[in-house]
């Protein structure tokens, strides 16, 4: 856990941010360019100097007499622009991270066994037997991870820019970080260099049981990646708490903002993988959803499917012969629309979890559909984002 | 006669001023790259002082300085029973200050160019500054430290003024070319002063033709040979 209740003079205005990170799943600080964002980030890391305090994991990082040096706190940050060490080769950036953080590692291995001993000797802590799905933050696993095997003795000015975000990736895991902060992982990429990066980030927070603070200013980002978010408005945190629900209270004052944002998020597990027409099978209770899949998932991973409410088809009969492969039973739990709307909102329940559609009025009074009634909702499986890890997990 | 105690003497002044300052102006580049203090327009403005001050300036005050009425000569006179003015240890004390802005300037501009991104990337993967300075300034900036150390040897070989002033023309201690070339014009002895004087002039020709061939190099070259 972080917790950080920072100050500081700023060019355009003073920053006062307080909030808190979980030890889990992924965090966004969200909020428009030049709010302040990645100045707390940098607070974080220790690059820009704060008045107030940050603590980690109850490990005092800043207050008014501590200031712990940058290289000293366990974090791996990742620029805006990767920089990679022009003068080494590949495997000589990802060998120079791993001397350099030798030191820290060493001291947090120290601690580690320190807390240990201490509580052997209370016998009050249950073991933690961890996430048998986690991968530990060795070298192997780490180049694996990131397809690197390839590259190693590649030029860094060789390397395409989704190479480049690899290295980078791999070489600030290798410092074996205990929190990961991104400074607008994806914001700059074309489309094409962000469907390269997507699955290594998504893999990242799936794989590796590491807290992880984006930055973003992409409601697209935020709503594919994040768990939880603090919303950054000059340079204060207005809001934070659940990603969808914090967005969600965003829409309501900005009803612009809904075109971007998916309305519902449903939260499943992966449960088989179709090689051959590469979809992933994401078990909800007792019915599932295919979704398109380049890789295969591993059997049980949390995953999160975003769904516009857009996306969603209403039926009040089973379909069949019909392209989407996924349809799901529900029943309508609200029917949301006035009658001088072209639209109207449909809220169902899944499996227990909420979804929204939004339809003509034409169509609701045409299928004559009503609260309490079951229904078929047709969901386009393209539009389907599988999301890493889960805030439920 | 081709003055060879001249010619070792010079070269022996341009070498320590090069070695010493070396040393010393590589903490001072690197403060001056990387300060946000309010001194540093200052600073920067000292350092500069010998690139635009006439060298009879510099020397004037230097000979002040140095001589044995004051107290930094005086010391050094009470310590070692020599003089800093008209001695060669006090060339190479008038050399460090007059060449410094040779020395400083090329370094504080490649040090410069490193970037904030490349020493915060280095600091976030757990780097100490001094493993920072060894394993990334220095490489990153090896085109800078060669043409500073090549622009100060140059520079000190060529000085003449603050020489004159500091040093006298004492051979075997003080006469540097320079003077030696002065000395020879002045005794009508033209045929000797040609001789040093365009062993002066190739030398400063290659030397910055040295100089300008490593600029147009990319880093990435010098530095993968480096």
């Amino acid at each position: 856990m972080l917790e950080f209740d920072i100050q500081a003079e700023l060019e355009a205005f003073q920053l006062a941010a307080k909030g808190q990170i979980a030890s889990v799943g992924v965090t966004a600080l969200f909020g428009v360019s030049g709010s302040g964002k990645t100045s707390i980030l940098r607070a974080i890391a220790g690059f820009l100097p704060v008045r107030g305090t940050i603590r980690f994991n109850g490990v005092t990082w800043a207050d008014g007499t501590t200031h712990l040096v940058p290289q000293k706190r366990p974090v791996g940050f990742l620029f805006q622009d990767d920089y990679l060490f022009p003068h080494w080769d590949v495997a000589g950036n990802l060998a120079f991270a791993e001397n350099a953080s030798r030191p820290r590692r060493a001291a947090i291995a120290n601690g580690d066994k320190r807390d240990l001993q201490i509580d052997k000797a209370d016998c009050i802590v249950e073991p933690n037997l961890g996430d048998g799905a986690t991968k530990s933050l060795d070298r192997h696993t780490i180049i694996e991870a990131f397809d690197l095997n390839g590259l190693m003795s590649r030029r860094v000015q060789a390397l395409s820019g989704g190479e480049r975000r690899r290295v980078a990736f791999a070489r600030t895991l290798l410092t074996q970080p205990k929190l990961l902060l991104l400074d607008e992982p994806l914001t700059g990429l074309d489309t094409l260099r962000r469907l390269e990066i997507m699955p290594y980030i998504e893999r990242l927070t799936r794989d590796f049981d590491l807290p992880i603070l984006l930055v973003s200013h992409s409601l697209d980002e935020v709503s594919r990646l994040a768990d939880s978010m603090l919303l950054v408005e000059q340079g204060r945190i207005t809001e934070q708490g659940e990603a969808q629900h914090v967005l969600r209270n965003m829409a309501k004052r900005q009803p612009m903002l809904l075109d971007s944002l998916p309305a519902s998020v449903l939260v499943g597990y992966a449960h088989a993988f179709d090689a051959v027409y590469q979809l992933v099978q994401i078990k909800l209770g007792q019915q599932s959803l295919w979704l398109p899949s380049s890789e295969s998932v591993p059997q049980g991973t949390a995953m999160r499917v975003a769904i516009h409410d857009r996306d969603v088809i209403i039926a009040a009969t089973k379909p069949d012969r019909i392209s989407s492969r996924n349809v799901l039973r529900g029943q309508i739990t609200a029917i949301e629309g006035t009658d001088v709307q072209p639209t109207a909102t449909v809220h169902l329940s899944v499996e227990g979890q909420a979804l929204a559609a939004t339809i003509t009025r034409a169509a609701l009074d045409d299928l004559d559909l009503r609260q309490n009634q079951i229904v078929y909702v047709v969901i386009k499986s393209t539009r389907c984002e599988p999301l890493a890890r889960a805030g439920a997990s | 006669m081709i003055e060879v105690s001249a010619i070792l003497i010079t070269l022996q002044l341009a070498l320590i001023t090069t070695l010493v300052l070396l040393v010393i102006a590589t903490p001072l580049a690197w403060w001056l790259a990387t300060t946000r203090s309010a001194l540093k327009p200052a600073i920067e403005a000292i350092t500069a002082l010998p690139l635009v001050m006439p060298p009879t300036v510099i020397g004037f005050y230097l000979l002040l300085l140095l001589s044995p009425n004051q107290p930094l000569g005086s010391f050094w006179v009470q310590m070692t029973g020599e003089t800093l003015t008209f001695s060669f240890t006090g060339l190479v004390l008038a050399s460090l200050i007059y060449s410094l802005p040779f020395m400083v300037q090329p370094l504080t501009a490649a040090f410069t160019q490193i970037g904030a991104l490349a020493l915060e990337t280095a600091a976030s993967l757990g780097a100490h500054p001094v493993h920072i300075f060894w394993s990334i300034v220095v490489p990153l900036s090896a085109r800078g430290f060669v043409t500073a150390s090549v622009l100060t040897f140059a520079h000190t070989i060529g000085e003449f003024g603050i020489v004159l002033m500091v040093g006298g023309n004492i051979p075997g201690e003080t006469r540097v070319v320079s003077i030696a070339i002065y000395e020879q014009v002045e005794t009508l002895n033209y045929a000797d002063a040609h001789v040093l004087s365009a062993s002066l002039l190739i030398f400063a020709f290659v030397v910055l033709a040295l100089v300008y061939t490593l600029n147009k190099q990319s880093p990435l070259r010098l530095t993968a040979n480096a």
